[in-house]
């Protein structure tokens, strides 16, 4: 072994915790070496006084500042303890936290929703109020107030929604009792506007709806209303929806849209199915794409 | 160093006699307790702190944690090596706070009057009178912890341990937590940076 191995093990020597044949190779090294003799000196030394270390005493009322500190700490426990005992129900600090939490989450999001609800409100509620007053009204009563109504309604609406949504145009239709011939023929109309079947397609699942709900119509509504859905696919359009009654079972509005470079033809037509009453200033002739229109359906006394 | 209180501080049988009257409801017990062991626990939290005041809140919170945890504590290990390891976590993060780093700051731990140790209420047990004697012995003792303080945190609790208290290997290692051999070189380490620091005294 060399100085430095030797060295290294001088610690380990002095504590007397090496094993007997390396404490026999170090002897014999410190035998012969003096430099390393000195280097065992030295740390003998230091261990010595760092051993004879004047120990510093703790203060004199240790025990009595432990016991002041054990007292503190006891009531700030007693304290938070009290705070959460109320009819001796514990609650740990973390359900609390975790309970309030959830509580100002809930209250957030419920504020928010009805925020939205507001928002979405005027529709909504005008379409409702105006499919139950028409259900109440007689034609000699309601026809004036009818052609006004849905006006009203339209130019609110236009106010309070984002101009991107296309509020239906409203159209009061005044059904004859007779049907006029000629709307059974297929007229060049017809061949004008092809694809019927395809825009037909777009929602078939509302479509549905009426043709399970005729057979518990009148005749007169039940030869009506194929009319009214031909006249539709004629201008190129799509019957979206139907609305019945819910006393009478029969058809009360027809929501379809309705091209609008083919409203014009499409008003025509509809004006011989019956008297035809529209909101002024509905259409403006300025519309693109596909018109909302909603078909209000009333019966003539006469 | 006081032999015979070295000694009083490894009586397991006592220690064990006094937890167990402490687990069934002595609350002096733990008293007995306090007295028997805070002189040699704050000594170590002192020469591992180096700063009196620190010393002393550390070697109390040591005891508050021990009295919290005496109740489930099995005896099968010496109640002195789970004291010693309790005072050693404490004083490793009293050394890492920011309050600590912030105080070492503020006053240098070789300020004279924060290592007055000749003042009555540090209890030095000095047996030599001479005020030069005093003198010279207080002098080496600053140049000691000194150069203990400037040890890293690891190297400072093995020789604390086994140089200044007195402790096994064995006790190291319980203590520690850390392997033999760990111990065994970061005390020759130690050792080593210790004596080329205090070269000129010894």
């Amino acid at each position: 072994m060399n100085c430095s191995e030797i060295k290294e093990l001088l610690s380990e020597y002095v504590d007397g915790v090496l094993d007997v044949k390396t404490k026999a190779l170090v002897d014999e090294h410190l035998s012969t070496c003096k430099d390393c003799r000195q280097e065992l000196a030295s740390l003998k030394t230091l261990v010595n006084e760092l051993g004879s270390l004047e120990s510093v005493a703790p203060p004199r009322d240790f025990l009595k500042e432990l016991h002041e500190r054990m007292e503190r700490r006891s009531w700030f426990s007693k304290i938070l303890r009290s705070l959460f005992v109320p009819m001796r129900l514990k609650i740990p600090l973390e359900f609390a936290g975790a309970a309030a939490m959830a509580i100002l989450v809930f209250s957030l999001l419920h504020v928010q929703q009805d925020h939205y609800r507001m928002a979405e409100a005027p529709v909504g509620l005008k379409q409702e109020v105006v499919a139950e007053k028409g259900a109440l009204d007689s034609l000699g009563k309601g026809l004036k107030d009818e052609a006004s109504k849905p006006q009203r309604t339209y130019k609110t609406a236009t106010a309070e929604q984002p101009p991107e949504q296309k509020e239906p145009i409203e159209l009061v239709l005044v059904m004859k009792r007779a049907l006029p011939p000629e709307t059974h023929a297929p007229g060049a109309a017809m061949e004008a506007a092809p694809a019927p079947k395809e825009k037909m397609g777009r929602s078939p699942a509302k479509r549905e709806a009426a043709p399970s709900a005729q057979p518990e119509m009148d005749q007169r509504d039940d030869d009506f209303l194929p009319q009214l859905t031909r006249v539709v696919e004629l201008a190129g359009g799509t019957v979206v929806s139907i609305e019945y009654a819910k006393a009478s079972n029969r058809p009360e509005s027809i929501h379809a849209e309705i091209p609008a470079e083919q409203f014009t033809a499409f008003y025509s037509r509809l004006q011989e199915l019956g008297e035809l009453k529209i909101a002024p200033g509905s259409v403006t002739g300025n519309e693109q794409g596909d018109l909302p229109v909603r078909i209000r359906l009333l019966s003539s006394s006469r | 160093m006081n032999e015979d209180f070295k000694n009083s501080a490894r009586s397991p049988r006592e220690d064990a006699v006094l937890i167990r009257a402490f687990q069934g409801g002595d609350k002096a017990a733990f008293d007995e307790l306090v007295l028997k062991h805070h002189h040699k626990l704050f000594n170590l939290c002192y020469r591992f702190l180096g700063d009196y005041q620190e010393a002393n809140d550390s070697a109390q919170e040591t005891f508050i944690k021990a009295y919290r945890s005496l109740k489930k504590f099995r005896l099968e290990s010496a109640f002195s090596t789970w004291l010693y390891r309790i005072a050693v976590n404490t004083s490793k993060n009293k050394l890492k706070s920011a309050e600590y780093r912030r105080k070492k700051k503020m006053v240098p731990l070789d300020n004279p009057a924060s290592l007055d140790l000749s003042s009555p209420a540090m209890g030095i047990q000095d047996e030599t009178h001479s005020p030069a004697m005093q003198l010279e012995k207080k002098e080496r003792m600053r140049v000691i912890q000194e150069a203990i303080n400037a040890l890293p945190p690891e190297q400072k609790v093995v020789v604390t341990l086994r140089d200044i208290e007195g402790f096994s290997y064995e006790e190291i290692v319980e203590i520690t937590g850390v392997k033999a051999g760990t111990v065994k070189s970061r005390l020759a380490r130690a050792r080593l940076d210790l004596r080329n620091k205090l070269r000129s005294m010894i």
